[in-house]
């Protein structure tokens, strides 16, 4: 340590610290404006000019180091006519008007020029136009209002190695930008936003919109993150890949995920809605870069790692064992909670094991997720249902309703609805999964709802032999599955009837016969009523011919069929909170409470999972704990220093190779793509653009935050 | 949830918030000021200092204008539209708001005003020295941005009263229960809501200037479109929302007209290079206003806003350009650089090469018209009848000044189309002279006053300039009396 | 150094031969300094009203203010040796800056803004060759009478002297030659 003596005040620094440095982590603040904690100071702008040992020439604190016993003034005359002079020279060329500026009230120059209280006036005026660019995506180029302060360019060319801005000299004068007037795809940018994140002023910003989304700044810096209900650190788990650790990337999803493997395979990836490579070019593929990091993840190093409490006593049954309610139960074991899993079917893991078919998620992964949850120390019981609830509680602390949404929905109001021959799709699959005969469908069914889960029935059927329409109210534009199901199901002979509405189930109660459509113009769906109302073609009235009608209609809690649930229900049948009067993680009994489909409605497996992590803290507190789950599986660093990499932004999006549909029918059980090679995964992830290195970068802090100025 | 209780929140730290603050705070209460930028002075930090009236520095100055004959000369501006009660109150507060400033090391240059009138008009348009212009640190000539410093001593004054200031957090709600203010929810940098209670709130978020569906919804201006307004990001009307939501009357609210040209940073030259009496006129071609009076923004804005397509057009010809380079501009902006005419060439080529919009060139009045879109024939005749106007040395539609009555004969011809341009928004939030926000039967709301831009509907249709410095007047004023009022509730 | 720049022929004017300089220098294509690129900036600024006749009283102490605070300040040798330059520069022709700057003439006759083009009625023939040679119509006249120049109009170009035969128009400076307002009849 080194002691010296800044405007008075005797400070202590690190040895080879720069003055500048020193003086602000010990609260005395100087001016400064092209210093940057990141980045080698250049002494460019001597805002921070100060006196050393009572000299009278004044030096930049930037690039001054600290030496033992050093008499460090910032406020004498010199000193002060350098700062004053220097902001002086810099007003006289900024533009005038700040009024138009998107970094008004968070710009730096602008708190120096408070702090300092000058203007240019005094000198020659002059503005140096350069056009605004907002063609390029994600980074707004205002350079009108550059001040060559430089911190852009180190940050591109030295932090990050980047090497794509750098002093531009035209006509009018010299500011930063793209030599050459090249867009900043074409110069090889690797929109990391450090230049963004460096800028004192509005030269470089933000595109309009990107930072908007969200209240927390860090969560529009890395939408990715923000986007996946369980805050998996992806651009995390991407470097990981792309670096060649699958291990560590499976570390970094096991952070925040009890079932990475099983969200590789279907997870609806919120996350790639959010990512900004989609301005660029394309969204990164993030999930199936999970699906290849845990495939190839072999030294499983993860397993074992984490926080595990010591035992309270405490005991928590957990009712239902699909995502949300495994993932409860593993959390709260680890908080040192005795778990009990009480689960109605014959096996653990809800959907994942019984209605999700195998040909999108293999079953020997999701039995080795579930295998680990139960091997951590939580006990379970199957073929245990719960009718009572509030029962639990005699020999329970806590208990969690994670029941999901396990019952299907018919449309009682068809005509032949109660036929024997009528199914729902949510009993299909869960035949099909326990490879149940289905030889009770005949050889041609109708599938009624175009969403996930009548996809899910009407592809699967299709691979047992069937002859499978399946037809939906929405026109084929809006059909609620996503595009790889339809084009997909199509592929493999699917018949997708769009913009139908149904009359009546023909047959009789013991034989089915056919279906009766005619097809709607347009429809639209009343959320509050639950009511349709369509415009129908006339004279399109058809029937179709089949054996048996699968209802995919929708799926209920079925809590409302139970004599006494032993909680207040809404009377669809989801539990709900008294004190708010909507469903929430408290329920109506003290120590009773639910998570998951069980108070969303129908969901995606990862919106369970975070679910479930939250439930858990609420249950954990509720018991006398600090409800804290964080933990770091891997430790790990990320190089600032990305490089050089010409084409960054015209790096195509990597699909996983697909098998032809005759072949995927033909295989039945077996997936329909096939994992990225280790190529494939390391292409894929370098096109990551990092957005989290921006957070690594410290931000300045301004004169008012010092404290009472001087 | 982190939860805060004090004595009195402030809700942003604007001019207003910030005069706010140091009121309560000197009266003895404890206060929170919340605050969604990084920095503290909002709109302020651009200007160049308050008005007021009866101030130590306009006597030293011999001024003898009085809070008295302010308010009269601004009612009679007004025509009696706005609360006499609250312009009174403000009025006679100004002049010992200037040594209060003193009082915390602010330095004023002197007393200004705004701009001298032409003589013709001198009688009711001169402008009152009223405008306390800071004085930049070091000396020298104050400029836009003078009143920045002011917003550092004020804001290290709060800081040495115990004001704690939230940055980066903007207060997203008023809590309120039976019937009274009795809180904020704000949300910091991180995402984290910030509960905090006080009997008392004071509103300042200095309206809706970045917000373009409100701008739409009260004033019918299209940003972008019709109008070219300051947008300093963040004021978002947030405070009129919330005080209005809160069951405050609404008050007409205008935009404080003047006139700029789309994108005008980068176009800075042009815009100051027609701002000159030469002639002017309508999409069709017909002049609308004695051209001495551009000088005067605001009611030359107010002029453009009711022409067709709200637009005009500045011209001149090669000769005039020509003598502007020589000898300088007829009228002096004190925004634009001093050289403008020696730069002109370069950036008019340049712009008209990118075909910067509302720029046109012609070697014939013919083709200027065509170009930029005026009525051909209606220009040709109008610019008939100027020259034949000039020639007689004798303007016979506006008498405008003859010194700048010059014939409009030698290409090329220059044009440059002006459009409505606006500091902000100004009014929306009924408040009484006590500052509080009322209801429609003038009840206050118990708890919440509202001060600066969001209240300010003492103007009438327009900024008053004749007595200038007003619009940084009123929110430091208002935000001072606000203050007070709120640390006074707090007993002891 | 430029040695040149203090050893400057009569008919070089040091206002404008530092000006010239100063537009050639590095430091204003660098910008990775402010007193080496804003520095330089402003004293081209300022060099160039004070050969356009529009200097201000403070300008030669401001430059001074400048460049002494640029030799120390600059980040590299490049803007200490444009300081050191303007201040011999502005020391050693310290007379030619105050009269540019009392706007009372540029001795070298080279600021154009100091100079004015007079046609001399006794040696005009009223040709007509320096009307057509001006190309801002700053000439009037007619066949056998004296022309005149619009000093309003006029910009110094000198193209009306280069067509003159006659030698009939002048540069004038501070002191103006007696000339007719409008054209009247020659009397050659």
């Amino acid at each position: 340590m080194v002691t010296l003596t800044v405007n008075g005040q005797v400070i202590q620094a690190a040895e080879g610290q720069s003055v500048l440095h020193a003086a602000l982590a010990a609260g005395v603040y100087i001016p400064h404006l092209c210093d940057h904690p990141d980045l080698e100071a250049k002494g460019g702008c001597r805002l921070c000019s100060v006196t050393v040992d009572g000299g009278d020439v004044p030096v930049p604190a930037c690039t001054t180091t600290v030496a033992e016993g050093m008499v460090v003034d910032s406020r004498t005359e010199a000193a002060e006519l350098t700062r004053r002079t220097s902001m002086e020279l810099m007003l006289a060329t900024h533009p005038a008007d700040c009024t138009g500026c998107p970094k008004y009230g968070k710009c730096e120059l602008q708190s120096l020029y408070q702090y300092m209280g000058v203007n240019g006036q005094d000198w020659r005026m002059k503005s140096r136009p350069v056009p605004n660019n907002d063609s390029n995506p994600l980074i707004s180029h205002l350079f009108t209002r550059c001040i060559r302060c430089g911190r852009c360019i180190r940050a591109c060319q030295d932090l990050r190695g980047v090497k794509v801005l750098d002093y531009i000299r035209d006509g009018v004068g010299v500011h930063a930008g793209v030599p050459g007037g090249k867009s900043l795809v074409e110069a090889g940018c690797r929109f990391c936003g450090a230049c963004i994140e460096v800028c004192p002023t509005g030269s470089i910003v933000d595109a309009v919109g990107v930072m908007e989304k969200h209240p927390a700044y860090a969560d529009n810096v890395v939408p990715c993150r923000a986007e996946c209900p369980a805050h998996t650190n992806i651009p995390e788990y991407i470097r990981a890949v792309r670096e060649g650790r699958p291990g560590d990337a499976v570390a970094i999803m096991r952070e925040k995920l009890t079932f990475p493997l099983t969200l590789g395979y279907i997870c609806n990836h919120l996350c790639e809605t959010g990512c900004k490579r989609t301005d660029v070019n394309d969204p990164l593929s993030i999930r199936n870069l999970k699906r290849f990091a845990v495939e190839n993840d072999k030294e499983q190093t993860w397993k074992g790692k984490g926080f595990m409490k010591p035992r309270t006593g405490k005991r928590v049954a957990v009712v239902g064992s699909g995502p949300c309610g495994l993932t409860a139960a593993y959390y709260l074991n680890k908080l040192g909670h005795d778990v009990t899993v009480l689960e109605k079917r014959p096996q653990l893991g809800g959907p994942m094991t019984s209605g999700i078919p195998a040909y999108r998620l293999p079953i020997e992964g999701v039995n080795a997720e579930i295998d680990y949850i139960i091997q951590s120390g939580v006990k379970y019981e199957v073929n245990h249902e719960v009718s009572d609830v509030a029962a639990l509680k005699k020999d329970y602390d806590a208990v969690l309703v994670a029941v999901g949404v396990s019952k299907g929905k018919k449309l009682g109001f068809l005509p032949g609805a109660n036929f024997d021959q009528v199914y729902t799709a949510i009993d299909v699959l869960a035949d099909l999964r326990a490879n149940k005969d289905i030889s009770y469908l005949g050889k041609t069914v109708c599938v009624i709802g175009g969403g996930s889960v009548g996809f899910d029935a009407a592809r699967s059927l299709v691979r047992k032999g069937l002859t499978v329409n399946l037809a939906c109210i929405e026109p084929a534009d809006k059909i609620l599955a996503d595009k790889e199901d339809q084009v997909e199901g199509a592929e493999e002979g699917v018949n997708i009837l769009p913009g139908r509405s149904f009359e009546e189930i023909e047959g009789t109660q013991e034989k089915v016969t056919g279906l009766r459509v005619h097809t709607v113009k347009s429809s639209t769906y009343d959320r509050a009523t639950g009511k349709v109302t369509e415009v129908a073609v006339e004279g399109s009235q058809t029937v179709i011919p089949c054996d048996s009608v699968i209802f995919a209609t929708g799926q209920y809690t079925g809590l409302q069929d139970f004599e006494n649930f032993g909680i207040e229900l809404n009377r669809m049948g989801y539990p709900i909170d008294p004190e708010t009067g909507k469903s929430g993680f408290k329920t109506s009994v003290e120590g009773i409470f639910a998570a998951g489909d069980a108070i969303t409605g129908i969901s995606f497996v990862i919106k369970a999972i975070a679910s479930g992590r939250e439930v858990t803290s609420v249950i954990d507190k509720y018991l006398g704990g600090d409800g804290d789950i964080e933990e770091t599986l891997v430790e790990r660093t990320a190089d600032p220093h990305i490089g050089e990499f010409p084409g960054f932004g015209t790096l195509p999006r990597v699909e996983m190779d697909v098998i032809d549909p005759e072949t995927r029918v033909k295989n039945g059980d077996e997936n329909v793509y096939r994992t990225y090679t280790c190529e494939q995964a390391h292409c894929e992830a370098q096109r990551c653009l990092q957005c989290d290195l921006r957070l690594q970068l410290e931000t300045v802090k301004l004169w008012n935050e010092y404290g009472g100025g001087e | 949830m982190k939860q805060l209780e004090t004595d009195v929140i402030v809700v942003a730290a604007g001019l207003s918030g910030l005069a706010a603050c140091c009121a309560a705070a000197e009266g003895g209460a404890r206060v929170v000021c919340f605050e969604k930028a990084s920095t503290t002075g909002g709109a302020a930090n651009m200007g160049m200092g308050p008005l007021g009236v009866g101030s130590r520095i306009q006597r030293e100055h011999m001024i003898p204008l009085s809070p008295i004959e302010a308010f009269r000369k601004h009612m009679y501006f007004t025509h009696y539209h706005v609360d006499p009660r609250l312009v009174r109150d403000y009025y006679f507060k100004s002049g010992d708001t200037i040594d209060w400033l003193c009082n915390m090391g602010v330095e004023f240059v002197g007393v200004q005003r705004a701009f001298g009138a032409d003589e013709a008009t001198r009688p009711y348009s001169d402008g009152e020295f009223t405008w306390h212009v800071c004085k930049p640190e070091g000396g020298g000539v104050p400029g836009p941005r003078a009143a920045s410093g002011m917003m550092k001593k004020m804001t290290e004054y709060a800081q040495s009263l115990g004001v704690e200031f939230y940055l980066e957090t903007p207060v997203k709600k008023l809590i309120q229960e039976d019937g009274a203010v009795v809180g904020v929810v704000a949300v910091d940098k991180s995402g984290e809501e910030i509960e905090c209670r006080a009997p008392s709130t004071i509103v300042a978020t200095g309206g809706f200037g970045d917000n373009p569906e409100m701008i739409k919804e009260y004033t019918g201006f299209e940003f972008g479109k019709t109008i070219f307004n300051f947008a300093v990001p963040g004021m978002k009307g947030d405070g009129m929302k919330m005080c209005w939501e809160a069951g405050a009357a609404k008050t007409p609210i205008i935009m404080e007209i003047m006139y700029q040209l789309p994108d005008n940073m980068n176009h800075f030259i042009i815009e100051g290079a027609f701002r000159q009496p030469c002639l002017w006129v309508d999409r069709n071609g017909n002049r609308f206003m004695p051209e001495d009076q551009i000088g005067n923004t605001t009611f030359t804005g107010n002029a453009i806003s009711h022409l067709p397509g709200k637009v005009a057009f500045s011209i001149f010809d090669s000769k005039a350009l020509k003598r502007y380079k020589k000898h300088g501009p007829d009228i002096i902006s004190h925004v634009h650089p001093h050289d403008l005419y020696d730069h002109f060439d370069e950036q008019w080529e340049r712009d008209l090469a990118a075909g910067y919009e509302p720029i046109a060139q012609g070697d014939t009045i013919e083709e200027l018209a065509k170009n930029a879109g005026i009525d051909v024939d209606g220009l040709v005749a109008q610019v008939e009848e100027y020259n034949a106007m000039c020639d007689a040395g004798y303007d016979e539609l506006f008498e405008k000044n003859r010194a700048y009555m010059q014939k409009v004969e030698k290409g090329p011809f220059y044009c440059c189309r002006q459009t409505v341009g606006a500091y902000g928004s100004l009014g929306g939030v009924k408040i009484n002279h006590k500052m509080e926000a009322v209801n429609e039967d003038a009840r206050p709301i118990p708890g919440l006053y509202c001060v600066g831009t969001d209240a300010c509907s003492i103007y009438g249709d327009s900024y008053p300039f004749v007595l200038s410095g007003n619009t940084m007047g009123f929110c430091l004023n208002s935000g001072r009396i606000a203050g007070e009022n709120a640390a006074a509730k707090v007993g002891f | 150094m430029e040695e040149k720049l203090l050893n400057l022929p009569e008919t070089c004017c040091p206002v404008d031969e530092l000006l010239k300089y100063v537009r050639g220098h590095k430091c204003l294509d660098c910008g990775k300094c402010v007193f080496g690129y804003e520095g330089a900036a402003q004293l081209e600024m300022t060099l160039n009203d004070i050969t356009m006749k529009k200097s201000r009283s403070t300008d030669m102490d401001q430059l001074r203010k400048l460049c002494g605070l640029m030799k120390t300040q600059a980040l590299c040798e490049d803007g200490v040796e444009l300081a050191d330059t303007a201040l011999a520069v502005m020391e050693k022709y310290a007379d030619e800056f105050a009269q540019h700057i009392a706007k009372r003439s540029c001795k070298a006759g080279v600021c154009k803004r100091f100079v004015t083009y007079h046609i001399l009625a006794d040696k005009c023939v009223g040709c007509g060759d320096c009307m057509d040679a001006c190309e801002d119509d700053a000439i009037q006249g007619r066949a056998k009478f004296v022309h005149v120049i619009d000093q309003n109009e006029c910009t110094q170009c000198g193209k009306c002297k280069e067509a003159c035969e006659e030698d009939a128009i002048v540069i004038a400076g501070a002191i103006k030659p007696r000339c007719p307002p409008r054209p009247i009849p020659c009397r050659r």
